[in-house]
């Protein structure tokens, strides 16, 4: 049971790494977006067909994440700059649709098949903690998870550019007011939430099979993440994604075949009581 | 101008009534009452708390603290959609009509919906009808909000209460925009209204206004209750010279 | 008082009118609708009634998810696991009870109801909270389906379910297009009530609604339950049409899609949008079918996507402002 807790924390970061960009969207942009799993799962197949072509793999990962984040500016400025003013649930609808085009031609591109990439650390396969073999592997995406998501958070408290993006996330009106360029901003922000999550994708090429096709489940799994941490908190989204990840580990260790309902299971739970998270900074507001 | 002392409970008993938003305390250990039939003032600079105040009794947002009762029963944090049962409608100060639909279909939503009792069609209906001809809008039922004048959109507000058959109507910033003749005519539809027994919370910046309708006044500034009782008293304290009323007060006159 | 008794009642009859006016428009449109699908059946095909009867089921799971996408303004993303409830349903009353087809359509209607329930709690949150929750629903329910072994099939190997012939085409074609009248004049019935009148109010501005007296998670839970019945229906009636039925043909993503895009594509929040619109898309379904079939998703992304850009009223809303330009 311990060595379920403790996988389950170490995949807890990259977990909390793919959930950052969609809390951060929520807060600045106030919008849900649909689409956010197609950035992870393009990470992983941009990654995949850049190492399978003979890149190095610190490489193609960073050039995924170059190119999940130039994606997330062109969603950005093509399709939810037009509808920012509809009915916030219309934006909904469009980023359901930009998440079907871009998975489709996902698909197009590098295939359906699930992709899985076994990686090791050359020369230190396997780590002894105590009395469970962890693969180096698992640490390294541990670590890296916890680095970039440290990265994003110095980001936006110590540059000015962050302290632009808080202030669209606290009042976007004020933000206005103070001469902040708000729409570059929003893309900027998207950027980031692109990049970032192809990152995550691409670690977790490393941990599970990934296919384009898949994106939905993990837009559920980022949303869990921040339910869970509470809306619009980065502290909140790091102890979602650990707590996400012990229950994930666990849901496919126990039942593997139906763990998606588990976790949605946790999701319906999670929401009826509390959900503001267990961090939440936003009120309870209707609409 | 005393009153005689009333032993049945205010209709509207807002008893230390505070509340926080985060970090900020918008309305602090406020209490007014409110009686059966009277019109009550209640005036304050921008920001004072008066629309917290109006939030609070209506149902959109919960105290933080302290009791809110009408006719004895408490209805602090309650649903507004049972707020409104109870007797208690209220205008809102910008932009609350429903967009899209006439002006007649914005009344019966209030129709149909709140007023104990008889809501069936043909009832809802006549209450609707006779709604708009209070408020002078039988000419424009028909038509789009969108199309409608300022002055005939704050009388449509005021409207959409009265369809609900209220104990208490609260209007916020009904006379706001309008000029002086459409400024009256909202208060003789405020004075024929009360007139049928319906109590009047009147939020208002046009201190004619107050003067020309209310009974009784209460200041309120930065969250709290400066002062109370009839406009001549209110206008004689101090306090509320030095705050707020002051050369306003000795323009009005 | 000065109230005028006399001006105020001679407003009423006309304007009554002028809200009955619109009820009956749709009506109109929808029993002629109904008419000419009535005789499609002695001018095309076999092939055509299939494509026809497609139509129809789409266009009722439509007209649903339109009460509460359209009109409530909560889009679920996870309508299509209502229609597989029905479909699973239907087959379990049918080959594991051995009951008549009449007891398995109701029975898809109700458990699909009944599980529309789970859902209530949400309406109290943000949308979104509830958008998510669907998505996260119907994949779930999906799972649900594949492992667990009461509702994997009948015999241990078995991934779905085999029915037994139930009637001709003809049979069928009729049936469905009459739970389609059905069910398109219940939603007729309902916006025409106070639940329309309460959902319409709820979605423009849902405080000043409330404070009008309207109770926001009861008018929200009814059109959720009701728009989830229609598609529980539909699916326990298509069911023993597609012979076979399985996770893979009546809980995939496309039913959600469908529903989403005929709404979008029609006119979301009208009644008689989803007409059009799954007419409209059937049309050009069969053209991308034939020429395009690997891009059908493709296709429905780009869509969606582009009506809501640039035409968000969809068809309805094109053909109003074409008929007022008219005048």
């Amino acid at each position: 049971m311990l060595d379920i807790f403790f996988f389950g924390f170490l995949r807890g970061a990259v977990f909390a790494l793919a959930a950052f960009g969609f809390s951060l969207v929520l807060g600045v942009l106030g919008i849900v977006n649909l689409a956010h799993g197609v950035f992870i799962v393009l990470g992983a197949s941009v990654t995949y067909a850049l190492y399978s072509a003979g890149t190095p793999i610190v490489l193609a990962a960073l050039a995924a994440a170059a190119t999940t984040g130039l994606l997330g500016m062109l969603i950005q400025r093509l399709f939810i700059d037009r509808v920012f003013n509809m009915h916030p649930l219309m934006v909904l609808v469009q980023t359901f649709g930009v998440a079907i085009i871009v998975s489709e031609l996902a698909n197009k591109a590098f295939g359906t098949s699930e992709r899985l990439l076994r990686l090791d650390v050359p020369g230190l396969p396997y780590v002894e903690i105590g009395s469970v073999f962890v693969p180096t592997y698992e640490i390294v995406v541990f670590v890296v998870s916890l680095v970039s998501a440290g990265l994003l958070v110095a980001v936006l408290n110590y540059t000015s550019f962050g302290r632009a993006v808080r202030a669209c996330r606290d009042s976007r009106q004020s933000a206005e007011l103070v001469g902040i360029n708000v729409p570059r901003v929003f893309l900027l922000t998207m950027g980031i939430c692109g990049a970032w999550a192809g990152l995550a994708g691409a670690l977790i090429l490393g941990l599970r099979p990934t296919a384009p096709h898949m994106h939905f489940m993990w837009t559920i799994e980022a949303f869990l993440v921040v339910i869970i941490g509470g809306l619009g908190s980065m502290g909140g989204a790091l102890v979602g994604g650990f707590l996400y990840g012990v229950l994930n580990f666990a849901a496919y260790y126990y039942w593997p075949s139906t763990a998606p309902a588990v976790i949605f299971g946790a999701l319906i739970v999670m929401l009826m009581l509390r959900p503001a998270g267990l961090f939440g900074l936003g009120t309870v507001v209707r609409k | 101008m005393e009153q005689a002392q009333v032993t049945a409970p205010p209709l509207l008993d807002v008893v230390s009534v505070t509340k926080r938003f985060g970090g900020v305390t918008a309305i602090s250990d406020v209490s007014l009452t409110l009686s059966e039939g009277e019109v009550l003032g209640l005036i304050g600079p921008n920001g004072a708390g008066k629309s917290t105040l109006f939030n609070l009794i209506s149902g959109v947002q919960e105290p933080t603290s302290g009791a809110i009762r009408l006719a004895g029963q408490s209805i602090g944090g309650r649903r507004p959609d049972l707020i409104c049962r109870a007797g208690i409608a209220r205008t809102f100060q910008s932009a609350s009509l429903l967009p899209g639909m006439t002006c007649w279909e914005n009344v019966h939503v209030a129709s149909l919906f709140c007023p104990v009792g008889k809501t069936g069609g043909i009832a809802a209906a006549e209450r609707t009808a006779q709604a708009l001809a209070i408020c002078g809008l039988a000419a424009v039922a028909h038509r789009d909000v969108a199309e409608i004048t300022t002055g005939e959109a704050k009388r449509l507000e005021i409207a959409r209460a009265l369809a609900t058959r209220p104990r208490i109507l609260m209007t916020d910033e009904a006379v706001a925009g309008l000029n002086p003749a459409e400024t009256d005519q909202v208060l003789d539809i405020l004075r024929a209204v009360n007139a049928t027994g319906v109590a009047i919370i009147f939020v208002e910046h046009d201190v004619r206004a107050v003067l020309a309708l209310v009974q009784r006044l209460v200041v309120i500034a930065r969250g709290s209750v400066l002062a109370e009782g009839s406009p001549r008293d209110v206008a004689r304290s101090p306090a509320v010279i030095e705050a707020y009323l002051g050369s306003r007060y000795a323009h009005a006159h | 008082m000065t109230v005028q008794p006399a001006r105020s009642r001679a407003m009423v009859p006309a304007l009554h009118g002028a809200a009955g006016h619109e009820t009956g428009r749709r009506i109109v449109v929808i029993l002629a609708f109904l008419a000419i699908a009535a005789v499609m059946p002695f001018m095309v095909d076999a092939y055509w009634q299939r494509v026809l009867i497609f139509t129809f089921v789409n266009i009722a799971l439509a007209s649903s998810w339109n009460i509460i996408g359209g009109v409530a303004g909560y889009p679920s993303f996870g309508h299509g696991a209502f229609f597989g409830i029905g479909a699973y349903t239907s087959a379990m009353l049918i080959i594991r009870a051995d009951l008549p087809f009449v007891v398995a359509i109701v029975g898809g209607g109700v458990v699909a109801g009944l599980f529309s329930l789970l859902f209530i709690p949400l309406f109290r949150q943000r949308g979104f909270y509830f958008a998510l929750s669907t998505l996260a629903a119907q994949m779930a329910v999906e799972t649900i389906v594949r492992t667990w072994s009461f509702t994997r099939g009948i015999e241990q190997w078995d991934m779905g379910w085999n029915f037994p012939d139930l009637g001709s085409l003809t049979f069928f074609y009729y049936l469905m297009l009459g739970l389609l009248g059905l069910c398109l004049l219940s939603v007729v019935a309902l916006m025409a009530s106070r639940v329309g009148y309460a959902l319409k109010a709820l979605h423009k501005d849902e405080i000043v609604a409330a404070s009008v007296g309207v109770p926001a998670t009861h008018y929200k839970s009814v059109a959720f339950v009701f728009s989830a019945i229609w598609p529980g229906v539909m699916g326990a009636a298509y069911g023993p049409f597609l012979v076979y039925i399985s996770p893979d043909n009546v809980f995939s993503m496309s039913m959600t899609l469908n529903m989403i895009l005929i709404s979008i594509f029609g006119g979301i929040g009208t009644v008689t949008g989803p007409i059009l619109g799954g007419l409209v898309l059937s049309a050009i379904d069969q053209i991308a079918w034939s020429n395009f079939l690997e891009y059908h998703h493709l296709i429905y992304g780009i869509m969606i996507v582009t009506i809501i850009s640039f035409w968000p009223g969809g068809l309805v809303s094109l053909i109003e402002k074409a008929w007022s330009k008219r005048k």
